[in-house]
């Protein structure tokens, strides 16, 4: 009787396990997908919600992708190569995926991870503080009716630059102020109805590597419209950045279009966020149509905090 | 008898007196009023504005969906979300006709039509919204009149199309962080009640669940994300138009929702897309997480499961957040009578652990119960009840700290006789 219980109780068990592994679902397909049950020779197109069974076989078109969901956990499957459902087992992550207890002290073990030594320390700090740059707001408590972007932040390597600006009212007189950041000597000076100014920085007396701050003023009550913004003024910054760049092996054998923003990255890496715009306006222009390059731009624009340009971008 | 009686009277008189001490009340006092200093007097410090931008809209709770959720996918076989792609209004009236076929019990489409087009793309949309009894169409509140806390004006989809539907609003209220942790049931307009975008989804699919969303009277729910974009049945365009496949099987009786949730990598990556707690870069700036389809299907699960997220009374957190600084006080006051040599190090790792132990128990709340504890009071106040009783302990020492020596002696740290 015993022996009988048993060898049911083992039957059942089995028939689980073999139930739970051929329980794969399609979550989503993009593009077009054959699948191949087993001891059929003719291929069903793959869609969302179909059941397939794990001795089964997918085959995805060019560019195709297909996300399977097996035991809680999503996978992808893409490439023309004929891809046995079987081979998901082996790839099954699951046995990482502790309880509630395990993914708080991993938490916990995380974060101390993170500033296990001074070098640790410093590079996070690093890494929490450009985050943090990166917000509009992280200049002073204070709203101002006129806002800027980030892009005249860091370091500045072309000339001339367009300083542009949003929040300005109509018809509104103000006041463009260029100054040194050092002693506030005015650098340069302008009256202007638009919302946009350019200015030729060689033309300045500045030496390279001096730090400088702009703003907007009301003309007449002198009141502050817009936030200080600062930044550094080197043209030799961008060559010694990009001449590294350019030696590059990948870069070489890249078309002109991922040359372009490969440029871009490295200078926006480099906090040249102006130069890098100029590369990035520069590429959409010579490569109209390329949505790697109009996706990119956004994506950078939406660092800067221009997410309407970047969403308008997206639009056209 | 009535010794035994007497006794425990005796003992319980004698624990009372152990736990009620004016010292270890007047140092919670004094913490307690720094916290409201802090609170009230901020003081216009631009150097740390780069941390507060970064920290400013997180939350502890936020921890617990990023980083200790169960990421084990559980299939929502409720609803189904359908890519719209760009949306382009034939393609749109195409793809609802082949839905509206396979008889699903509710349609959503997250897709705002203002104003009119091409009038054979309008023309053949208007045909596929009249056949749909069941769809609801997506709007936008507007001009917010504070006097009469009233929306002005329903907008984004055009008097053609709304005769024929039901409209939900898609306006979620959040900071200029962009970041969706609430979402407004019902709001005021000058034309009457109008429904939020999922709970008019929800009464279509289970009048019941709408009616107990309704019955709790929030001005704000907080969002209970319980899935992300691989728990939802996910259909492109071409799958939708493909006639070879049957979509009753997948669509019959389920909600479906149509919106952009385009999968492919690079395309579109900010269009509709919105920072939510589960976005594993919980403090700082990252990329947006979360399509607006799948927040409105997490809101929808939320109102079906009737799984809403509670909060702690103000009152009650402010409360264990003064009983845990006073006990703190009166435990510090025991381990120096024992320990007076060590008790400097002993405390520090005292509180290190309560921390710790704190941020535990608020995940453990949220995760297990959806309770949202509140502790941020109890928080400033573990990290500065120790700072406290130390500078009043030395500042009573001092000769110059004439008015705490003119206190009653109960208000001392020497005990009374």
């Amino acid at each position: 009787m015993s022996k009988r219980l048993f060898f049911l109780f083992a039957g059942l068990l089995c028939g689980q396990l073999a139930m739970a592994q051929d329980d794969i679902v399609v979550q989503s397909v993009s593009g077009k997908a054959l699948y191949y049950a087993p001891q059929e020779s003719k291929a069903q197109n793959v869609y969302p919600g179909l059941r397939m069974s794990s001795s089964g076989k997918v085959r995805c078109q060019s560019g195709a992708t297909v996300k399977l969901l097996q035991n809680g956990e999503i996978f992808t499957v893409k490439g023309s190569k004929l891809f046995v459902l079987s081979e998901l087992s082996q790839q099954s992550k699951s046995g990482s995926n502790v309880g509630f207890m395990g993914r708080f002290s991993k938490f916990l073990s995380g974060s101390m991870k993170e500033t296990k030594n001074e070098k640790e320390l410093e590079k996070n700090h690093r890494r929490y503080m450009e985050k943090a740059k990166a917000g509009i707001g992280g200049f002073s408590e204070k709203t101002y009716p006129i806002q800027t972007s980030l892009l005249y932040q860091g370091t500045l390597g072309v000339s001339p630059v367009t300083f542009r600006w949003s929040g300005a009212l109509p018809g509104e007189v103000c006041r463009f102020q260029l100054s040194r950041k050092a002693d506030g000597q005015v650098l340069a000076m302008a009256l202007t109805l638009d919302s946009l100014f350019t200015i030729n920085l060689s033309q300045l007396a500045l030496a390279p590597g001096v730090a400088c701050e702009w703003m907007l003023i009301e003309d007449k009550t002198g009141e502050a419209k817009s936030a200080k913004m600062s930044f550094v003024y080197d043209p030799a910054t961008a060559g010694k950045v990009l001449a590294d760049l350019r030696n590059l092996k990948d870069f070489q054998n890249a078309s002109p279009a991922e040359q372009a923003l490969m440029e871009a990255y490295t200078l926006e890496e480099a906090g040249l966020f102006y130069d890098a715009a100029m590369t990035y306006a520069a590429a959409a222009k010579s490569d109209a149509g390329n949505l790697l390059v109009r996706d990119t731009q956004a994506a950078f624009l939406s660092r800067m905090g221009l997410l309407e340009d970047a969403k308008a971008l997206l639009r056209r | 008898m009535e010794n035994s009686g007497h006794q425990t009277k005796n003992i319980m008189i004698k624990m009372w007196r152990k736990l009620i001490q004016p010292y270890a009340a007047l140092i919670t006092l004094i913490v307690f009023i720094l916290i409201w200093l802090f609170s009230t007097v901020r003081p216009n410090l631009h150097f740390l504005n780069p941390f507060n931008y970064g920290l400013k809209d997180y939350e502890i709770t936020d921890i617990v969906y990023s980083r200790m959720r169960d990421e084990q996918i559980k299939m929502e076989d409720r609803i189904v979300i359908v890519n719209t792609g760009r949306p382009d209004r034939t393609q749109i009236a195409q793809m609802l006709k082949r839905i509206n076929a396979a008889q699903p019990k509710a349609i959503g489409i997250d897709v705002l039509f203002s104003g009119r087009k091409e009038p054979a793309g309008d023309s053949l949309l208007l045909a596929g919204i009249i056949q749909s009894e069941n769809l609801v169409l997506a709007s936008e509140l507007e001009n917010y009149r504070e006097d009469i806390g009233q929306f002005q004006a329903i907008s984004g989809v055009d008097s053609f199309f709304n005769q024929h539907a039901r409209t939900g609003y898609v306006n979620f209220p959040s900071t200029e962080t962009r970041t969706i942790r609430y979402f407004s049931p019902t709001e005021e307009t000058a034309e009457g009640q109008a429904f939020s975008f999922a709970a008019e989804i929800a009464r279509l699919y289970d009048p019941a669940a709408f009616e107990k969303l309704l019955i709790r009277r929030k001005d704000l729910e907080t969002i209970h994300y319980s899935s992300n974009a691989s728990s939802y049945l996910h259909f492109e365009p071409e799958t939708i138009l493909d006639t070879t496949i049957d979509l009753t099987a997948q669509l019959s009786g389920k909600i479906v929702l149509m919106g952009y949730s385009s999968d492919e990598e690079g395309d579109c990556p900010l269009l509709d897309k919105f920072y939510t707690p589960l976005n594993p870069s919980y403090s700082g700036r990252s990329d947006p997480d979360m399509y607006g389809i799948i927040i409105h299907a997490n809101i929808i699960q939320m109102v079906l499961d009737g799984r809403y997220v509670r909060h702690v009374p103000g009152w009650l957190s402010i409360l264990l957040a003064v009983l845990c600084c006073y006990w703190n006080v009166l435990i510090v006051d025991k381990i120096e009578d024992k320990y007076p040599r060590i008790y400097h190090p002993i405390t520090r790792v005292i509180q290190v652990i309560e921390l710790v132990l704190l941020f535990f128990i608020i995940s453990v709340l949220f995760y297990a119960f959806r309770l949202k504890l509140d502790f941020t009071y109890g928080l400033f106040a573990l990290a500065l009840y120790f700072d406290v009783l130390l500078s009043y302990e030395g500042f009573s020492k001092r000769r110059h700290g004439r008015l705490i020596n003119k206190l009653p002696r109960i208000f001392k740290k020497e005990k009374p006789e």
